[in-house]
């Protein structure tokens, strides 16, 4: 029997791992989104679906290749630190923004960006070590928000006459 | 050069002057925020241009649009979100300078590399005016596909050590174009039923989304307080003058491709600043160091950015055939003046077109005067702690991504590119590539649909592109590239593991 050192054990017991990472699933993604879009270019009339099925293809092959690329490559031994708090902040970070959109599609970008701002100035600073964001209270962030808030509107609304998304406040 | 002095002499007085120094200080502070773009503010300022008389007013717009494609530089110096497409490259290394505390040393070699190249680009126009016009007659729909492809081969060079990553985030890119309307048959395609993206993806809430809106998730997420430590450095004016004394040779080359590239139109400072970034890096003796802060790819990326705003002006005044939407937006003012573009613009009205190119000089000049004061308020902006700044950022990204299609559409647009360009930060695929292709799959779909129009008249596909030297030409050029990427991928990796191991020993 082929007795391995444990070198080489470890070595071939890595190599086999069956390891899919998130960006693993993101190449997989795009390949799909590429065959989705190949498919919809079959229907295309002549000659105008050459490029985009060129796109496509080229699209999927290096999505392909990646991912082969890093099939290939020796895999480090990276700790796995748990991120999940990191991973919370983010996620509420992204929706954050997506409500933000929504409220301005339905109350008004000025009303909307103020309580915005008020929320992420109280959320931002939490892990953040600096003593001149510890003075600051909730007076003070709305304050800054207002400020913030009139500063937009004074030079893109008064001053360049611009367009905002309205609703039903303003 | 008689009716050039005389030029000079029309608009060397207080009020063109004031009106002048005025429209850059407010082109600097519209190309500098995210979203607003040198058209939007070239637009706004029309009535009032018509309201001064035609060397006036033209001065005025001229001196916006030259302002407001330097100022797209600060924001991508400082916070890493391009003002403007062109500015992209100008991001790949200036940020890095920021990040290091340098960010004075990157934005005064961006004011003068944008300067020089303005300065240069306006001398061409004058110089050669009507042999340029010309020239953009000679490009085709096979040239332009050619040059796009160059575009999109100086992205894979320029992705080092993930050449294959910054070419799969150019085709994502590329792929998102096609979304909309073919730009040659006009039909609808890749729309999946959703009626909004029949307009396809616009480009600026796109590029917003991309590094705005992802640059100011990246800020909220960090755990210091500041972007960068800001100190102002002392010496550092006469430091870069030394600099660009060293470079001269990279702001000459730059300038030439951004006039060049500047002159046909569609092409756009995007492909111009892409192009002599990756000339830069290439012809570099220390091509790693670029990515990293390198100050050469500061001066190749603005002194062609800049020295494409007189040049794309050359089809616009010799042709009647605006180049890009800037010239589109000059030529209906030219035109409210009651002064038709073209082939007789030099006789028939030769006193404003020569007064019109004195100013694009004196602009220049007084960018250069202003410039220097403002880079000294704008680096301030990193003394804001990330708190303030991100959420501030986001709300002015609402902003600029309604401002471009007054629709909630293009700020939704910005967002789903946004999650998409801070997924790609955190995976570690470059973004700026992506970018790229969105701005350059329209050119090269257009191009080579219409090309392939065109071979289908001839005998043979092959004959056709044999019959096209300059197309042939560009092709030559994206295969040396190609092959120029890889030498010098190869130079970089050995150069590194001959000094890992004189390290080990």
């Amino acid at each position: 029997m082929l007795k391995l050192s444990p070198k080489e054990s470890t070595m071939t017991k890595t190599q086999l791992q069956f390891r899919f990472s998130i960006i693993d699933l993101f190449l997989v993604v795009i390949a799909a989104i590429a065959l989705v879009f190949l498919q919809e270019a079959n229907g295309l009339v002549k000659p105008f679906d050459t490029y985009p099925k060129l796109v496509c293809a080229s699209l999927f092959g290096l999505a392909f290749a990646c991912l082969v690329q890093r099939r290939l490559k020796p895999t480090s031994s990276q700790a796995r630190e748990s991120k999940t708090k990191s991973q919370i902040r983010t996620w509420t970070m992204i929706a954050g923004i997506g409500l933000y959109i929504i409220c301005i599609s339905n109350i008004g970008y000025f009303v909307s960006s103020f309580f915005y701002l008020v929320a992420m100035l109280q959320i931002g600073r939490y892990g953040i070590d600096e003593e001149f964001l510890e003075t600051k209270t909730l007076l003070s962030d709305s304050l800054i928000a207002a400020g913030v808030t009139t500063a937009i509107a004074i030079v893109f609304k008064v001053s360049l006459n611009l367009v905002f998304p309205g609703a039903w406040l303003f | 050069m008689q009716q050039l002095l005389s030029g000079f002499s029309d608009i060397l007085n207080f009020q063109t002057i004031l009106v002048m120094c005025l429209a850059i200080t407010g082109g600097i502070v519209v190309g500098t925020l995210p979203g607003l773009s040198s058209v939007m503010a070239i637009s706004l300022m029309l009535p009032i241009a018509y309201g001064f008389g035609p060397v006036i007013g033209l001065s005025m717009l001229g001196a916006i649009y030259t302002a407001a494609l330097y100022g797209g530089a600060n924001s991508a110096i400082l916070l890493n979100t391009p003002g403007t497409p062109s500015s992209l490259p100008t991001a790949f290394d200036g940020f890095p300078l920021t990040k290091k505390g340098k960010a004075d040393r990157a934005l005064y070699a961006a004011l003068f590399a944008s300067v020089i190249g303005g300065l240069f680009g306006t001398f061409i126009l004058i110089a050669a005016f009507e042999p340029l016009a010309n020239l953009s007659l000679k490009f085709g729909p096979p040239e332009f596909f050619g040059l796009a492809c160059l575009g999109l081969c100086a992205v894979a060079a320029i992705s080092e050590g993930q050449v294959l990553r910054g070419l799969l985030s150019a085709f994502i890119g590329l792929l998102l174009s096609l979304v909309g309307q073919d730009p040659v048959s006009g039909d609808v395609r890749f729309t999946f039923g959703i009626y909004p993206l029949i307009s396809g993806i616009e480009i600026i809430p796109a590029l917003l989304g991309l590094f705005s809106l992802s640059q100011a998730m990246n800020i909220l997420e960090l755990k210091s307080s500041h972007i960068a430590h800001y100190r102002a450095e002392p010496g550092v004016l006469a430091l870069i003058a030394r600099r660009i004394g060293v470079a001269w040779f990279t702001l000459l080359r730059s300038s030439i491709i951004g006039s060049i590239v500047g002159i046909l139109p569609g092409a756009g400072g995007a492909i111009a600043s892409i192009i002599s970034y990756n000339e830069a890096r290439r012809s570099s003796k220390d091509p790693s160091q670029f990515g990293h802060g390198a100050i050469e790819g500061v001066l190749a990326s603005e002194a062609a950015n800049n020295a494409q705003v007189s040049s794309s002006l050359v089809p616009m005044m010799g042709l009647g055939i605006p180049g890009n939407v800037n010239a589109a937006v000059i030529m209906g003012a030219l035109m409210s003046f009651g002064i038709q573009p073209g082939m007789g613009l030099l006789t028939n009205s030769s006193d404003i077109a020569y007064a019109f190119m004195a100013s694009l000089i004196v602009a220049n000049i007084l960018l250069l005067g202003i410039g220097i004061y403002m880079v000294k308020l704008t680096a301030r902006v990193l003394l804001i702690p990330n708190t303030y700044l991100g959420p501030s950022v986001i709300a002015l990204c609402i902003v600029g991504a309604y401002a471009a299609s007054y629709d909630i559409y293009g700020v939704w647009v910005m967002f789903g590119m946004g999650v998409l360009g801070f997924a790609m930060l955190k995976l570690k695929i470059p973004i700026g590539p992506m970018a790229l292709g969105l701005v350059l799959g329209p050119i090269a779909e257009k191009g080579l649909g219409q090309s392939l129009q065109m071979a289908e008249s001839e005998t043979s596909l092959i004959h056709f592109a044999m019959s096209r030297p300059i197309s042939l030409g560009l092709f030559a050029l994206c295969v040396f590239t190609l092959f120029g990427a890889i030498y010098v991928e190869r130079k970089t990796r050995h150069a590194k593991a001959f000094a890992k191991g004189i390290d080990n020993d």
